[in-house]
Parts: structure tokens; sequence; C-alpha cells
């Protein structure tokens, strides 16, 4: 195999838009289409057919006609067909008939006077000039408006009679209709010098180009037919409509040449007019959709371009890679956060190219050696491009003539860069760079401090893997993309990547008030954290084994989560010279989406002395965990009877308040009676806080330190659920006058109106949990509809604001146009920076 | 570049440091802290708002209590915000008043009493028409009539724009109109009639007032009319503003629309607890601002006005811009991301928007001209 070497290397600097003239649709055609038949009896494509071999070839074997050349190489060239009478073309309709109405009925001048003229063509330039083309739309539009209105032509003083637009394609003036050729006639008288004021071109757009009457027929490589099965052929869907259109074309043509009535050729010429017009769009408003003989409708032009599978959504920019994989993704504690575990299988099968030079050709010449077991090599390019795949046969030969120079197509290897992602992409961090590590699983593994970021969770979740192939790409990962320099999100300036649940747990153990290791456990922390010290005392307190991973001239002082609850003076966070003084290193510090700590070392110290840390702290916190222990017990979930009791006369205190409401129930009533639930909630979690055990609980102590879980979760869990919602009401329907049977008729009462007074602790009686799953249910449509909701407003605000950017004045520019003068006012990156400010 | 560090930093570290430290270190942290030129900004904050809108709330919630006015909130606002929409959901405005209204409960009451709109509608307790005679007749409310200090001379008084023959008996008001010839233009006659707003401010169905920590008493009401309410006396001019953005664009002009924006994306955000930069939301509502009127992101603002015909076409409706783009003789220049995606191009943001230049000979060549010479 030949890998292609002559690259063309220019840019397309600029596209330029036109209608095509007949004259350039015969100049590029390479056959004139007039036979409707396909292939002859031997099934060659027939001359003058629509698959002509001048128009290109679909079939391997056969050589084009117009370029001799396979269908490897040849491009497919165009064709046309001459059509018997033009047809309008149903995109064009709106223009041609704003033109109608806007020039001369008998001279075919604008109906704008010389003086009018004058100022509009000033206004035009100079829009065009310092606005660009867009914006002479806005004036093109003002002149019609204005012309269309006139009823004497100011130059030849001729009275002007309207033209109507019958859609979807039928001009009326008075009582005559205007024919494709009536029209053609009328849009020639148009002047050269009058075109600039419709927007039009006299090079580009000539206004009598937008009737067709030489018909393109597009190359036969872009609807090629395939052979089925039982070796019956099927024809592109275009291929079937330009059939219809030469056939009708020949019949218009022939009833034409014999001198037919009016009406029939009326008659052919409409149905010409159909085809073409489904040919460019099938499905326009009020022409009936064009069908398969199964009913299904036909794919024709505009089908192939527009919508999200289009050609431009679709094809042009989303496009498929190589060099991917895909799997399913698990927790691994053990890699570093900016790993990701590669199964083997994976490794050995997609490759990075790497050149051969002086200093690496043993290594490539022992994996070229090894290439039927992992690390191998797949595949050898030599210097002029030659592709080999190393064998059994030929791994002698390719080891013996490999000199730097070539390229060796080698598995991949611990350490290489590769890109990570999860769907949907929302924002920049779905997609980032990590390191491989290759391992001997079947999913990608990958450490649970970095899924915040993706959202990703491990009840199945799957992740894309791409290989970059390129030095070019692989520096610009290493250096911008990778997960170590997008710890801080720009969002918010806070870091994605930190310690979660059982990383916290154990930090903030280890870090409490009177935390005392013996130098057994110390050895047994720090060897796992690959931190080598020097242990010289007996004991340790755990913040001094925690300042062990804190750079050593670190100064910082910050608020924890624990002060938040305990307000205990000693948990708030104060380090000195790289030494924990006293605090409570918990998710206040380098918890995800809350460490200041986290967020402090990533803008002083840099991404991978941040890296290092939350590696090291993430690990001791799960060591401690691992050599402590930390469990969860029904009973941290029990509160005393008395509690029990309380909340029990809250409920019946306020229920009382609430039957007398119901007596005279109305609007206010509700209202209040929604109040009052609410307050037996609030009250609820007060006795809850008051008497729920806070030593030895280790719920209790994740809720303290920010681990996972707030006092709010206890409320259902312990107290009570509370009032079940739907649409922010009470549950009102369900039968007549009552949710369910157990309910008496009008009772609207708290419990007959959706009122849990069961907690999960204790288990929800049957009425409960089905008014319960009511309401839970209603949050689950919600997200059905809030993501497409989301979706497109994100995708309208990206295409909004994709071009904008920072000019080297820190300026925000599109195009040449200023957004802002200094971005953000003032200039600082979020990520970069202590949340879009600098703390002294 | 403006490298120059912003003095309350300098001072801050003065401060901390002393005065004559060395602002080496700050000067290190400041230029770290900058954004990097290239930096595709808009994309960033289109995602920061994009990536957090997913969390957003659906419906709006619903505070209980009556006297609580209920605004739109969540997805809904957000949507309606970055549309640009000429006529929202729910218009509200916040009156402040000047000193001598503010802190008396009982004249911010009245004040906001008086500014609720009372259209003849409101008065009346039955109103009929009759083909035969021409005529509108409204049979008027005498308590409704005295609740609100209104009398029938008020009425008439206001029906005078309509240029109509009116007369009064009693509680009854005859209209007389000689040009209705079917009943279809008399009911629109009655219809006309009974919509005008006899007192109080066109556009406001409610005000409530409200009273804030510092004991001010301010009136928060459905429906907007800036304009109107702005002229009143006792109206403090500085901070009294309406949500809908485009009516204070027309009012109070773009940079307050502006303004009006940031304030309602932020606070709509802010509510569920979705903490987005400023810096972003800044950079939406400038963009959104920046050529004096106030657009929308979507099909009809600015992403249907891009410079590039491919840009627009890949965005929404791709035929009808190709079609004005061969009409109009466009040029895409490739200056954009979008179209050199799809030509397999660098775009020009971030990384794309430098170029290497060479010394050759002492002469230099940017790199992209050394693969124009090929051909």
């Amino acid at each position: 195999m030949k890998l292609e070497t002559n690259f063309v290397f220019n840019k397309i600097k600029s596209i330029e838009f036109g209608i095509l003239s007949p004259k350039l649709i015969q100049k590029m055609s390479a056959v004139v289409v007039t036979s409707s038949e396909l292939y002859d009896i031997d099934g060659f494509p027939v001359d003058g057919g629509l698959s002509d071999l001048r128009m290109g070839v679909t079939d391997p074997g056969l050589l084009c006609k117009t370029c001799g050349n396979t269908i490897k190489d040849c491009p497919g060239h165009f064709g046309h067909i001459e059509l018997a009478r033009p047809v309008f073309n149903i995109k064009t309709v709106p223009y041609v008939y704003n033109l109608l109405n806007a020039t001369c009925n008998s001279c075919g001048r604008i109906l704008v006077s010389d003086n009018s003229l004058k100022k509009f063509s000033e206004a035009i330039l100079s829009a065009e000039v310092n606005e660009g083309v867009r914006k002479k739309t806005k004036f093109v539009k003002a002149i019609i408006k204005h012309a269309k209105n006139v009823n004497v032509c100011p130059f030849c003083k001729t009275k002007q009679q309207k033209v109507k637009l019958e859609k979807p394609y039928t001009f009326v003036q008075g009582d005559q209709k205007l024919t494709p050729i009536d029209v053609i006639d009328r849009l020639e008288k148009i002047k050269d010098s009058d075109l600039q004021f419709f927007g039009l071109s006299p090079d580009y757009s000539r206004p009598e180009w937008m009737i067709v009457s030489l018909l393109p027929v597009p190359p036969i490589t872009i609807r090629p037919s395939i052979t089925l099965e039982n070796g019956q052929r099927s024809e592109d869907d275009l291929t079937h409509k330009l059939t219809d259109i030469v056939r009708t074309n020949q019949r218009l043509a022939e009833n034409i040449r014999s001198g037919a009535p009016e009406i029939i050729i009326d008659e052919l010429w409409d149905l010409l007019q159909y085809h073409v017009t489904t040919f460019i769009s099938n499905g326009s408003a009020q022409v009936p959709v064009a069908r398969h003989k199964s009913n299904k409708k036909l794919k024709t032009l505009e089908d192939r371009i527009k919508g999200k599978e289009g050609r431009f959504r679709g094809s042009a920019l989303g496009k498929r890679v190589n060099y991917g994989a895909r799997s399913v993704i698990s927790p691994d504690s053990f890699l570093r956060f900016d790993q990701v575990g590669v199964p083997t299988k994976v490794a050995t099968e997609i490759t990075y190219p790497e050149y051969v030079t002086d200093i690496n050709i043993d290594r490539l010449k022992s994996l070229v050696k090894n290439f039927n077991s992992y690390p191998g090599a797949n595949y050898v390019i030599t210097p002029d491009g030659i592709k080999k795949k190393i064998t059994e046969n030929t791994v002698d030969n390719i080891v013996d003539e490999l000199k730097p120079g070539y390229i060796v197509e080698r598995h991949l290897m611990d350490g290489d860069t590769i890109l990570f992602n999860r769907q949907p992409s929302l924002h920049r961090l779905s997609i980032m760079g990590h390191k491989v590590k290759v391992l001997p699983y079947n999913t990608l593994g990958i450490n649970p401090a970095s899924t915040l970021p993706y959202n990703a969770d491990f009840d199945g979740d799957e992740m894309n893997v791409h290989v970059l192939q390129n030095e070019e790409a692989l520096a610009e990962v290493d250096m911008i993309m990778n997960i170590t320099h997008n710890i801080v999100s720009p969002r918010h300036g806070l870091p994605l990547i930190g310690a979660a649940q059982d990383y916290i747990s154990g930090c903030a153990m280890l870090t409490s008030k009177d935390m005392v290791v013996d130098k057994e456990t110390a050895e047994f922390l720090l060897s796992n954290i690959n931190e080598v010290v020097d242990l010289t005392k007996k004991k340790y307190t755990g913040r001094e084994i925690f300042s062990m991973v804190l750079p050593d001239d670190l100064n910082f002082e910050g608020t924890s989560t624990t002060y938040k609850s305990t307000k205990d003076e000693d948990s708030l966070v104060v380090i000195k010279n790289g030494k924990l003084a006293h605090g409570v290193i918990d998710s206040g510090s380098i918890g995800r989406e809350n460490g200041s700590l986290l967020q402090f070392l990533f803008v002083r110290y840099g991404p991978e002395v941040t890296a290092k840390f939350i590696d090291q702290a993430n690990k001791l916190g799960l060591m401690v965990l691992l050599k402590f222990g930390m469990s969860v017990n029904l009973s941290d979930f029990d509160i005393p009877n008395a509690a029990r009791q309380e909340i029990e006369k809250v409920f019946e205190d306020l229920n009382k308040e609430v039957n007398t409401l119901t007596k005279d129930y109305d609007d206010v009533a509700e209202s209040k009676i929604l109040s009052i639930s609410n307050r037996i909630r609030i009250k609820t979690r007060n006795i809850i806080d008051a008497y729920i055990n806070k030593q030895n609980n280790n719920v209790e102590s994740m809720i303290i330190s920010g681990a996972k879980g707030s006092t709010v979760n206890l409320i259902p869990t312990v107290g009570l659920v509370g009032q079940q919602m739907l649409r922010d009401l009470r549950i009102s329907n369900g039968y007549e006058g009552r949710l369910t049977a157990h309910f008496k008729k009008g009772d609207n009462g708290l419990i007959a109106r959706g009122f849990v007074l069961s907690n999960y602790r204790k288990g929800l009686n049957p009425r409960e949990y089905f008014l319960h799953s009511a309401s839970s249910r209603e949050g689950l449509m919600d997200n059905v509809i809030r993501t497409p909701i989301s979706g497109y407003m994100q995708r309208r605000l990206s295409s909004a604001l994709q071009d904008l950017k920072v000019m080297p004045d820190l300026s925000v520019r599109v195009g040449n146009k200023v957004v802002q003068f200094l971005y953000g006012e003032d200039g600082l990156d979020v990520s970069a920076s202590d949340k879009g400010d600098l703390k002294i | 570049m403006s490298t120059e560090i912003p003095n309350k930093y300098i001072e801050a570290f003065k401060n901390k440091y002393g005065e004559d430290a060395d602002l080496k270190e700050l000067e290190k942290l400041y230029k770290r802290s900058l954004i990097t030129p290239g930096e595709a900004v808009g994309v960033i904050a289109a995602q920061s708002i994009g990536e957090a809108s997913t969390q957003l709330t659906l419906r709006t919630k619903h505070a209980a209590g009556l006297s609580v006015i209920n605004t739109t909130t969540g997805l809904p606002r957000l949507v309606e915000i970055f549309d640009a929409k000429k006529e929202i959901s729910t218009p509200t405005m916040d009156i402040y008043l000047l000193e001598g209204f503010a802190k008396s409960k009982q004249k911010a009451s009245d004040f906001a009493n008086d500014i609720i709109e009372i259209r003849i509608r409101d008065l009346t307790s039955s109103y009929g028409v009759s083909l035969r005679k021409k005529m509108v007749e409204l049979l008027f409310d005498r308590d409704l009539l005295k609740e609100y200090n209104l009398t029938m001379k008020d009425i008439t008084g206001a029906l005078s724009k309509l240029k109509l023959e009116a007369k009064t008996e009693g509680d009854v008001l005859v209209i007389t109109d000689k040009s209705a010839d079917s009943i279809k233009k008399l009911i629109r006659t009655r219809n006309k009639i009974i919509d005008i707003v006899i007192s109080g401010i066109s556009g406001i169905s409610r005000a409530i007032v409200n009273v804030s920590k510092t004991g001010e008493f301010w009136i928060k009401t459905i429906g907007t009319n800036l304009e109107a309410v702005l002229k009143l006396d006792g109206v403090d001019i500085s901070r009294t503003i309406s949500n809908d953005i485009i009516e204070v664009s027309g009012v109070l002009g773009i940079e307050v629309a502006r303004n009006l924006i940031v304030e309602e994306v932020n606070s709509t955000l802010m509510n569920v607890g979705l903490p987005v930069d400023l810096r972003h939301i800044f950079l939406i509502a400038d963009a959104m601002c920046v050529d004096g009127t106030v657009r929308g992101i979507g099909r009809y603002g600015l992403s249907g006005e891009t410079e590039s015909v491919i840009a627009r076409a890949s965005f929404e409706v791709p035929l009808k811009h190709l079609v004005e783009a061969g009409l109009y003789h466009e040029t895409d220049e490739f200056d954009y991301v979008a179209n050199n995606i799809m030509s397999n191009q660098v775009i020009p943001v971030g990384t794309g928007s430098v170029k290497v230049v060479v010394k050759e000979n002492g002469e230099e060549h940017a790199e992209e001209s050394s693969g124009e010479n090929k051909e």
C-alpha cells in the first residue's frame, strides 16, 4: 500500500457564490442527457442516459470517458438536460416575484426615479464597503418595498399592472398567467446597471438565470447505483427523479414538435415543473411530496443538505475519525487522576506512529520484533510512504531495513498522551488529555476524582479514547488540553477535580483535632503515597502527616466545611510554611467545586504541583479509611423516641390548624396550607438537628466534613418525607374529589392531599408510596423535556459566539468588529486567577 | 497589551508586604492571571452558560402566599432573554420611590393603587350593543366608581378621544356609532370603548408594596410601562427598572439594556445556585448589544447575521442562505471557525490564530505563504 505523499498544501482562501448561467451549465457539462433509459440489454450504460460513462463511473473496472480515470480517481462530471420549455426554480420564486413587481412591465427599468436611485446607490455602496456584503440586503429590501408601490414607471411612463404570486409557483398578471418564458422575457429586459439595486450582479447573477432552461445533472459519483444481492440494480433517489424529468421532457418535446393541442402541452409543462421542483426540494409548501412506490419520501437535493444528518451538520462539521476506542468505564483509585486505564486489547489495536531516530532505533526494533504480543508494533512506513504490515513473514526484512526516517506504528504504551471524552460534550472539559496506563482489563479505568468534569459515573457509562497521531497535536494536548491544566473550571473558577466522598472523609479524619498515629501507621500511609520521609518521632499527629504532602513554602488561610456546622475555631485551616498549623482538611479545602486550597495552589503553584497534591491527598484519605475503617450503621439514622414524639406533635398541632382552614376552603386557604406544610418541614429539621446523635455517627461526620449528604437529606430519611407536589401544587387529581379511594370526597387536609408522614427509615405505607412516586415521576419527565431545550439554547449560543476571540491587546473581536475593549472588563482569566480576582 | 497592574492590586500588595515591596512577584502573578490572546472566549462563555443550563429548572417556582408576584425563572427565562423576545411572559417592574414616599407605607400603597390601570371594563356591571340603534350601552357600578373616586364625567372625558356621540343617563352610558353598519364593527367599537384606560398607567395590572431590609417601601408590579412610570412624581428614576429588555433599551438606551441582560441572567442562574462568572455573561450581553440594538442569539439574530455564508448555512435553513449568497454574489473569506472546520483547515482561534514566521535568506516568510508557492 502506497501512502499519498503529494499532499495539496494550498489553503482555501475564499469561496465566491453566484448562480449558474445557461452558458456555464453548458460549459461544465460533459454530456447532454436525452434518454431516460439507464442501461442497455447487456447492462451497459446507455450513451446520453443518466448513467452515461462521461459523467463518471461507479463500477469498479470501468473507465470514465471524460477523464479516463477509474472509480478511485474520477471525481465525476456534470451533465445537463435541455428542457423543452423553461421552468421556475422553486427556491428563487420569491426573488423573481420581487423583481417582477419592482421593474417596469414594458421597459424593464427599476420603478424608482433617478434621484432616489442616486441616494440608494450611495447607501448600498457605503454599506458594502463599511459593513460587508451582508448589510446591503437591508437596503435591497427597502428599495424593493419602495418600488413595489410605484404605479407608473418613472422612465417610460407606462402604467404598471402588479403581478400576483399564486403559491407555489404560478405568476398571474391581471387574468393572464405568466409562463416561465414570459418571465424570462421580462427579466432579460432589466438593465445591468439596475441590478445593483436588487443586490444582483451582471456577471454572477443575471435575474433570468433564476429560471431553469438548462438543468445541470449531478455526476453519477454523488448518486451511485447499488447492485443488490440478487443482482438487481437499485438506483439513487436523485437518479429516479432525474429519470422522471428526462421522460417528461421527452414527451413535452415530442408533443411540441408534432403540434399537439395547447392543453396537452401545458399539462406536460406543469408536470415538468413539478418534477424539477421536487428534484430541488421535495417537501415545499403546497407541492405534493414525490414518493417511492413503497410510499417512502424521495430524498432529493435539499434533503441531502439540510438538517442534523445533512451535508453541513452531518458530514462537513462532524467527521468520523480513526484511532479511537470506546468502552465501559470502571473506577480505579490506584490510577493517578490524569491517567486512563487502557485495556491491552485496545493498546495492541490502536497505534502511535513514531519516527525512527538514532536514539530510539533499538527500542523500536525490539517492538517490531515483538509484533504479535504486547508491547509491539503493527505497521512500518518507509520514507517513500509505503506502509508495510508486520507479519511472521515480513518481520525479519523490516527489522533489517529499519533506519532513521522510517515510521513505526507501535502499540500504545504507558505515558502516551490520549484524549478522553464522554458525551454529551457540554463544555470543553468534556474532552481532555490523559496519560495511558495499559492494564489487563476489558474496561477503561478512570480515577473517580476526575469524573465530575465528564459528569461520568460507573452505572454503565461508556467513554471514548482518541490517540493523537503527530507531535504537534501531542504538544497542544500536553500543554493546553491536559486534565492537569484544566483542574479549575473556566465557568466559575472553582476546581472540578478534587476529593469526593471517601477521600474527604479520610482526610477529615486524619486532620481532625486529636488524631495521632504511631510510627508504623505513618509509615504505612506515607509509603502508599510515595512520600519519602525520615520518620524520627514515635508518634505523629494527623496534621503532621498531612503536612508532608503540602508544598514546603505554602502559606494559606481558609475556612472549612466543618467550621460551618461546628463553629470550632480549631477547624479553620491555617498553613504556615508548608505545615498545617491547625484546621480540618475537608470539602472546603480539597472538595470538588468547593476546595479553596486547590484553587489557590493551581493559580500560584501551577498544574503539576496541584495535580501531585490532589493525587497524594486523595490517596492519603483512602489509606486512612483503609487503616481505621469507616462504616455506617442503620442506628445512625435513629432518633430518640422523644424526638419522634416531638415531630408527631408538630404535625398534629399544625394539622389542626389546617383542619380549621379546610372548613372554609379557597385559594387563600390553600396557600396558607402550603406554607404550613413547609413549616412542618423546617420544624422537623430543627428537631432532628437537636436530637440526632453527633458522636460516633459516621453519617453525621460525612455531613459535617462535606463528604456526602446534608441535613436536608436527613429530613425525609429520619423525620418525615413531607408534602408531595405536582406542578408546584399539592396533588389534586385522581378520583372525583379525592386522590385515591383511601380518602373521603372533598377532604382537603394534609394527608388527603399527599402529605407523607412516614420517613424512609421506617418506610412508606402504600398510599404514601403511590403519591410519592407521582411526584418523583414529575421530576423525571421534567428532565426529559428540559434536555433538548437547553441543548438547543447551547447550540444557538455557541453558533452565535464561536468566532469571538481575544486579540493580542486583550480586546475581544469578531472579524474586525470590537465586542469588548478589554476582556471581562479587566482582562483576567477566570480559571487562571482567583475566580476573576487577585487575592494578595 | 495592557500589562499595567491595576492600582487596587498594587495597593493591596503594598499593604501586605510594605511600601517598598518588590512588585516583581505581583507582576508575575498578574501576568499569569491574564487571559491568553487567541482564546475562544465566546465558546467558553456559551459553554459555561449552556452547561449550567442543563441543571436549570423548567417550571417557574411558585412561592407560597398571595401577596407575591411570580416571575418566569429558570430555563424558560434564560431562553427568553437570549432570544430578545419582544413580548416576555411575565413583565414586571421594580419601582423605587423618592424619600418622601419611600418611608411611609400609606404613601407607598396609595402610589401603588394609583398606578394600577383601570379600564372602563373594570367599572361596568354589564354592557350590550344594539345594531338597530347603532349604539353601545354600558351600565356602570356605582360602588366601584366611588371606590376609585371617579365620576361619570371622568368617563365621558376619557371617551372624547373616540369622537363618538356619548350620553349619560344616571349610571348608564349610551354611545352611538353612526359608522357601524354591521354587528362586527359595533362589537369592535364596544371592545375599543371598554379597553379605554380611565385612570392609572396602562399596562400595569397589579402593584404590590414590598419592604426592603432597610425599611424602605418599594413597589413590584405585574405588567410594565417604564416610560410612563418614570414620568410620575415621587419615582426614584435612578433605580426604577423593568425586566423587559427591549422596553428598557427603548426607554433608557442600549447601555442600560446590556446591564439588564447581565443582571437578569446572573440572578436567574444564582437563584438556582449555579454560579457562572460574570465575564461570560458580560460577553454574551455585549455581543447581543454591540450593534446598538438588542439582538437575539438565534436564527434571526446573531447566528443569522454572521459574515460567513458557510457559517450561517451550517446553523439553520442552509438552502436559504446558499440561494441568497448566490444571488447577492457573496464571498466567504474563510476567516471564521465553521468554514475552516468544514474544509479541514486550521481554525483562526486559539493556537490556530498564530503563524510561524521563518527567516530565510534574510527574508521573512510566513508559514502558509511557503505552501502557496508550491504551485
